[in-house]
């Protein structure tokens, strides 16, 4: 290995400490080639996101995307999540999603449709074709919003740094009780967010989440994310133009045909 | 020696139109990094409307004073789409790599792709209307050029109502001036103008360090309907 000045100048950065704001920024040539469009890999339609029994999303081994393990709820938290499990199960669980609500990070990073990752030195963009959606990752050296910019929302504030090829995410001031995807898994606005983002093969993405929750949460809790390369272009989204589905007097919302027809069985 | 010099002029034509389709590596990018907004500048000329689209213009005008959710991206969900989204509030991001240029906004979560790799419009049906169009672009020096076709026919040009029609074609020279960008904004429209309608948008840089804030429109309008139904 050759030793450059960068590299010598970046250990001993790291040698000094607080490595995030001494980071020097990334080169443009440096950056990864993340270029293309992206989509969750999963159960292809919404019935089938998740296995009733066991809330995790169903087929996953079989597509490659590693099953997700149960959230290591506290009891409280854990019978309001069982709550939301029943809801869905009954199709009566509203996912934000389908009233042009954004769904926020982590659960962002499950939605439907294609996705980008585009990295500058300065700041990393994750642009999601669903909602459509927007993600900005800081890696210019800044710190966690304070004061009054430190308030919660759908994104939450996420900083990163580049570890290799690797971009090293924490996000923080995620709005709390937001479903993060169609089981109704939720986490509290302390939840910490802690990504590894990168290129694992010339198809596919992969993000790593740790999710930490002082309130929700036992502990942390891990869950990877793939997503394969697919053709473009990516398109805008008019989440208004979407039919609005009928719901029965259950609060069942009905599947319609390409015709407006009710579909589901009576 | 007069033919042997223009054969000369058109092979040097040929070398720069060829040099000018390839993809741009990083060191030639111009730095448009960081957050921008609108500067608000003088009023900008009226359009050249045939008179039936002059009509339509002034029909939006007076719904607009009756409600404001007359405007299509007023009631969430529909994108402003191009060229409208030149002139949002909210930070603008010119986000430059080699072979594609994304221009995000905050408004709406709008984003436009420009892809600047040699690529040209899809053709047939693979070409349909979308908010943002069909974008392609080149950088002429540190000039990126972007020519916009397959736009929708009902969004509106503007906050003020000014419609246009599907046949809509734009040209947004971007170029830094100063410490500003400009957007100098061609935009034909051979249904609905009786010529071209030019427009100029600048933006100014907020200070290192600014943040976009996420954008959630729904929530907005559910608030404003809770307080109409008051």
């Amino acid at each position: 290995m050759r030793i450059t000045a960068p590299f010598v100048a970046a250990m001993l950065a790291l040698s000094l400490g607080s490595a995030a704001a001494a980071a020097p920024l990334r080169s443009a040539d440096g950056l990864p080639d993340w270029t293309g469009v992206w989509q969750n890999k999963g159960p292809p339609t919404d019935t089938d996101l998740f296995d009733g029994g066991t809330a995790e999303p169903r087929g996953c081994a079989a597509l490659s995307q590693p099953c997700r393990s149960h959230p290591p709820y506290r009891p409280d938290w854990e019978a309001r999540y069982q709550k939301n499990l029943g809801l869905a199960r009954a199709n009566v669980l509203p996912d934000p999603l389908t009233r042009c609500m954004p769904r926020g990070t982590p659960g962002n990073m499950r939605s439907p449709d294609t996705i980008e990752f585009v990295p500058r030195p300065e700041r990393t963009w994750i642009f999601i074709e669903n909602g459509s959606q927007a993600r900005r990752i800081y890696t210019d050296g800044r710190s966690h919003r304070t004061g009054q910019d430190a308030f919660d929302n759908w994104t939450g504030d996420s900083i990163g740094h580049w570890e290799g090829d690797t971009l090293v995410v924490e996000t923080v001031g995620v709005k709390g009780e937001m479903m993060i995807d169609r089981s109704g898994a939720i986490l509290s606005s302390k939840a910490r967010v802690s990504e590894r983002i990168r290129r694992r093969d010339a198809n596919t993405m992969e993000d790593v989440f740790t999710i930490e929750d002082p309130v929700a949460l036992t502990g942390p809790w891990t869950v990877t994310r793939l997503y394969r390369k697919v053709r473009g272009p990516i398109y805008d989204y008019a989440c208004a133009e979407n039919p609005r589905n009928k719901i029965d007097a259950s609060g069942r919302t009905l599947t319609l045909d390409t015709q407006g027809r009710v579909i589901d069985a009576r | 020696m007069r033919a042997r010099f223009l054969a000369f002029a058109a092979l040097t034509a040929v070398v720069a139109a060829a040099s000018a389709a390839r993809a741009q590596g990083w060191a030639e990018l111009p730095d448009w990094s960081g957050d921008w907004v609108v500067v608000q500048g003088e009023a900008d000329p009226a359009p050249p409307y045939r008179a039936e689209w002059a009509e339509k213009a002034r029909v939006n005008a007076e719904a607009l004073k009756k409600n404001r959710t007359a405007d299509p991206f007023a009631t969430c969900g529909l994108p402003a789409g191009a060229p409208r989204m030149l002139s949002l509030p909210g930070v603008h991001e010119w986000i430059v790599r080699p072979g594609e240029v994304w221009h995000a906004v905050e408004d709406g979560n709008t984003v436009q792709r420009i892809y600047t790799d040699g690529r040209k419009h899809p053709e047939g049906d693979d070409l349909f209307a979308t908010y943002t169009g069909d974008n392609v672009g080149r950088w002429e020096g540190q000039v990126l050029v972007i020519d916009t076709v397959g736009l929708r026919g009902d969004t509106w040009l503007d906050g003020a109502g000014r419609p246009h029609s599907d046949r809509t074609q734009v040209t947004t020279r971007v170029r830094r001036v100063g410490a500003e960008l400009e957007a100098d904004v061609e935009i034909d429209d051979p249904v609905a103008f009786t010529g071209p309608w030019k427009i100029v948008r600048r933006y100014r840089r907020l200070p290192a360090g600014s943040f976009v804030h996420d954008f959630a429109c729904r929530v907005i309008r559910t608030a404003a309907d809770a307080k109409a139904a008051e």
